[in-house]
Parts: C-alpha cells; structure tokens; sequence
C-alpha cells in the first residue's frame, strides 16, 4: 500500500497530471481543488503528506499551511507548498509555519518525487 | 507688471513732488529780498536735501528695512544738523534757532526708524512751515522795511503747501491701499491656482503610484500565470516519458521541451526581478546558508541544458566553510544566470566550470566557460541594462542570442549584498565571471 499524499492545487492540469505522476509512481492520492474543500477532507482521513499550491480560491495556501501545523493530530504531516508566486518572503513565510519544502512552479517532477519519498521515509 | 510697473510710477512721481515742494518753499523764501550770502546757503540745503530725496530712493533698494531706517535716520540728522549750523551761522539769537533743529532732529530720528513714511511727510511738511516762519522773522530783525506782507504771505504759502503735501499724502496712500488691494486680489487668485496645481499635482503623483503598483501586481500576475502552464507541460513531460520509455527519439524531444522549459523559467524570473528592480524594492530575507550547496543546486537545474548542448558543467566547491549571510533565492538566482549565460555561450564540448575560493574574509566564486569571449570595450557594457544589450547583439563579436537582462539583474542583487561582479576575457578563449561576496553579509546590508 502505497503512501498516501493530499494534493490540493486549484490549476485543473497541474492537478490531472501531478495526480497522474504520483499514482504512476505508487503513491495513493486524495485531492482538492480549493481551501474549504482541503479542510473538509482533512476532517475525515490522514495522510503521509501534503502537497499544497499557495493561491487557492475560498481558504488560501497560506492559512492552509498554518492551520495543518498547528492542529494536535495534523502537525506532523509534513507539507510541500508548490506555488508559481516566486518571492522570497513567501518562502520565509511558509517555513515559519513549518512547511517542510517550498517549491517554485514550474518544478522538476523528478525533484518532486525525490522530495516526497524523503519526507515519507523520514517520517517513519 | 502692469501694477509694478505703476508702483514705481507712483513712487517717481512722489519723489518729483518732494523736489517741487521743496524748491517752491525755498525759492519763496529766498525771493529777491534776500541778500547772497542768504541766498546761496539756501541752495547749499536744497541741494543737500535733494541729495537726501535721491538718496532715500537708491538706498530703499536692496538693503534691508532696518538697516534702511537707520541709514535713513542719520542722513536726516546729518540734514537737521546742517541746517541749524546754517542757521547758527547767520548769527541770529534766537532761541528757536537751537531749539527747533534739535526737536526735528530727534522727532524725525524717532520717526524714521518707527514709521518711514506718513509721519515723515507731516514732521517735514511742518519744519517746511516753521522754517519759512523763522527765516522771515529773522529777516524782519534785518529789514524792517519788507515786514508785514512777506511774513503774511509766507504763512499762507506754506499753509497752502501743506495743505497740498496733506492732499499728497491722502492720495498716495488711497492709492497705496488700492495697490494693496490690488495686490491681495492677485495674491488670491494665485493662490487659487497654486493650489488647483498642487491639486493636479497630487492627482498626477497618486495616479503614478497607482499606476506602478497596477505595474508590478501586473508583473507579478503575469509571472504566476506563465509559470502555472509550464508546470502543467513538466508534468506531462513526465507522463509522456513514462509510456514511451524505450523510445530513444522520443525522450530526445521531450529532454529538448525540458531544456526548453528550464530556460523560460529563468526568463520569468528576471522578468520579475526586472520590474522589481524598477521599483527599487528588490529587498530580500537574510538567511545564513551553505554556498557550495546553493552553488550545487544551481548546477543541478542547469545540468540537463548542459548536457543537451553536450557542454560538461561542473562546479569545484570549496573545502572550508562555505557559509555566508544573503538572500538564498536572489544568490541563487545570480548563479543560475551566469552560469546559464556560460553554457549559452558556449559551443558544443567545450565546458563551464565553477570555482569556489575564500579571498581573505570573501568567497569568491568564478564561473570559467570555453565560450566565444567578450571584447575589452563590451565588457562593462554588458552589466548595464536594455540599450547597451542592444548595441552589444548588433556588434556581433557576442552570439546574435544576446545578453538578457540576466547581467543587470545579478549586478544589481550584488551590489545589494556588498559584493561585486566582472568579467575578464579574451575572444575565443572563452570569459570568467567573477563574484565576490564579503563571508559576513549581515555588516553590508543595505
């Protein structure tokens, strides 16, 4: 059984072809297309990591970030923003939070999945 | 100007008035009745007061009103002086001859440094009166023949001079009030357009911000929006690689797209650094960090460029403690640049290679390619932006790919980390980049 990933990315192709990536590589993964519909997810079921995109519409990548690290069960999830707004203070903003990994789009998918077995494996 | 120009009118009449008045009195005073030694000390005080008339005048100009008064002050001293030695001389004892003089002296001292103007006229306009009087009562003692209608006619004369110079005086000031109002109306209405300019203004000013901050959230916009579609392309590439694994020609063309797609993303940005270095804001976050890793990561994006170019890339690290303070993600960016700039410009098997060296208290990191070379005149050129860029492509001694706006970029985050940036090269050998960055950034901050 593979690891479970979340991924939440409101872009319709990045998440198709992330997903696609991801099965393709083992992993199962769960997804959503905005913030509130992250959150509600998140309520049912666990995951081994998160992959979240920073401009989600409703309930943005940032709270989101915030949110899942400082929840009692969540906060050792770890999480790998993925996001196309290229500023530093982003990144600075998101690893105050916690986040594990902070990648700029576009991203080598193949450092992606480097990333993700790393932060899985480590996990364990 | 038509008011000013009027003004000074005004004051030229006044003066020639003045000059009228004190002639007529005089001239009265001194009629044919007098004797000539009377008669020339008579002129000696017209021409003196003349003098002070003119020099009234000249010293209203530029000098400042206090000093003015004062100057105005002892020159009339020096008049009221003049006279009462006149007057001492002619050996008359009367005791208004001392009396008088001094009071006008001190009145007209007192007056000239308090109220130039108005009280002047009266206090001169009366000592012009008394004058006439005294000058005709002292004669009578002389002659007694020439008593009753001089002195009769004297006072009248006087009196109706007096009445002229008061006239004078009213009709000056009226006109001095309306030339105030004059002046306020205009000052009004200046001001009224001061301030619908400085309105203007205010408007142009923040539609400016407004327009540089639509500018730079454009900027950002478009940055985010060019890369959401390449990382849809990168995953497909992906995908497509994952079906066709065996097909040589088909990985060929999907490592092609990738290169491809690694170059747009360094466009994007500088595209972004660009527009922020516009705006002067291209303030970063001061992190302390390995630079032989930075410099490691730098090589791994661009190694799949090199390789497809078949130019070997690799990156000498130095072996003591690389760490420094700076913006991870400008540095690295400056690095990627240079080193994309090296590949660019490199030809097929030849290689880019990157060292690592501690200078003193820098690092100092120099990036050598086997490239076409810059000449001597380009090599400063080229940090500069746009235009210089320009020129450099026309000349062709550099690849008609051209320099971006990479250079200005990594001169610009440079120079904000107390660093600096050359180059040194020789066409056809090939060019280093060179990049030194003081070890403690946190002391060069700016």
């Amino acid at each position: 059984m593979g690891k479970k990933i979340f991924l939440i990315e409101d872009e319709e192709d990045i998440l198709k072809t992330l997903e696609l990536v991801l099965v393709k590589e083992g992993f199962s993964v769960s997804s959503a297309r905005d913030g509130l519909e992250a959150l509600n997810k998140l309520n049912g079921e666990s995951f081994d990591l998160v992959i979240v995109d920073l401009m989600l519409p409703k309930w943005d990548g940032f709270k989101l970030c915030k949110t899942i690290k400082q929840h009692k069960i969540y906060k050792d999830t770890p999480i790998i923003v993925l996001t196309a707004m290229a500023q530093e203070e982003d990144r600075t903003r998101c690893l105050s939070y916690g986040v594990e990994e902070y990648m700029k789009k576009p991203f080598d998918p193949d450092t992606l999945l480097a990333k993700i077995r790393e932060l899985t494996e480590r996990k364990k | 100007m038509i008011k000013e120009k009027l003004y000074k009118l005004r004051e030229l009449t006044e003066s020639v008035v003045w000059v009228v008045i004190f002639t007529t009195v005089i001239f009265i005073n001194i009629s044919p009745q007098l004797i000539r030694a009377e008669r020339l000390q008579f002129v000696a005080i017209f021409s003196f007061l003349l003098f002070v008339l003119v020099f009234n005048r000249l010293s209203s100009k530029n000098i400042t009103a206090l000093r003015k008064n004062i100057i105005r002050a002892v020159v009339y001293i020096v008049y009221i002086v003049a006279i009462y030695y006149a007057l001492r001389f002619q050996k008359y004892n009367v005791w208004i001859f001392y009396v008088f003089p001094l009071i006008m002296a001190f009145s007209l001292s007192v007056t000239f440094i308090t109220q130039p103007r108005t009280l002047t006229l009266i206090l001169v306009g009366i000592s012009v009166f008394l004058l006439g009087d005294i000058y005709w009562e002292a004669r009578m003692s002389i002659d007694a023949v020439r008593v009753v209608f001089p002195l009769t006619f004297s006072k009248v004369f006087s009196l109706s001079l007096l009445s002229v110079f008061g006239y004078y005086l009213y009709r000056s000031q009226l006109i001095a009030t309306r030339q105030a109002e004059i002046y306020s109306q205009n000052l009004k209405i200046l001001n009224q357009e001061l301030s619908t300019k400085t309105d203007e203004l205010e408007k142009a000013n923040k539609r400016l911000k407004d327009l540089s901050e639509v500018k730079s959230v454009f900027v950002a916009t478009v940055s985010h929006e060019l890369r959401t579609p390449l990382t849809a392309i990168q995953n497909s590439l992906k995908l497509i690689g994952y079906e066709t694994k065996d097909n040589q020609a088909v990985n060929d063309y999907v490592g092609i797209i990738k290169r491809n797609i690694d170059r747009q993303a360094i466009m994007i940005d500088n595209l972004l650094d660009t527009a922020r270095i516009e705006r002067g804001s291209i303030q970063g976050t001061r992190t302390k960090f390995e630079l032989n890793k930075l410099l490691q990561e730098a090589v791994d994006i661009l190694k799949i460029q090199a390789s497809g170019k078949n130019v070997s890339l690799n990156l000498y690290p130095s072996k003591d403690d690389s760490s420094i303070w700076g913006d991870q993600e400008q540095l690295r960016r400056v690095f990627i640049n240079l080193a994309d700039n090296a590949i660019k410009f490199t030809p097929a098997s030849g290689k880019v290679e990157i060292f690592l060296v501690h200078e003193d208290s820098n690092i100092k990191v120099t990036i050598a390619d086997t490239g076409c070379g810059i000449r001597k005149e380009e090599q400063e050129k080229i940090f500069d932006a746009f235009i210089q860029a320009e020129a450099i492509q026309q000349s062709n001694s550099i690849s008609k790919k051209g320099i971006g706006l990479g250079l200005t970029i990594v001169r610009e985050i440079i120079n904000r980390h107390g660093g600096k940036v050359w180059v040194d090269s020789e066409v056809g050998k090939g060019s280093r980049f060179h990049v030194l960055l003081p070890m403690d950034l946190r002391r060069n901050r700016r």
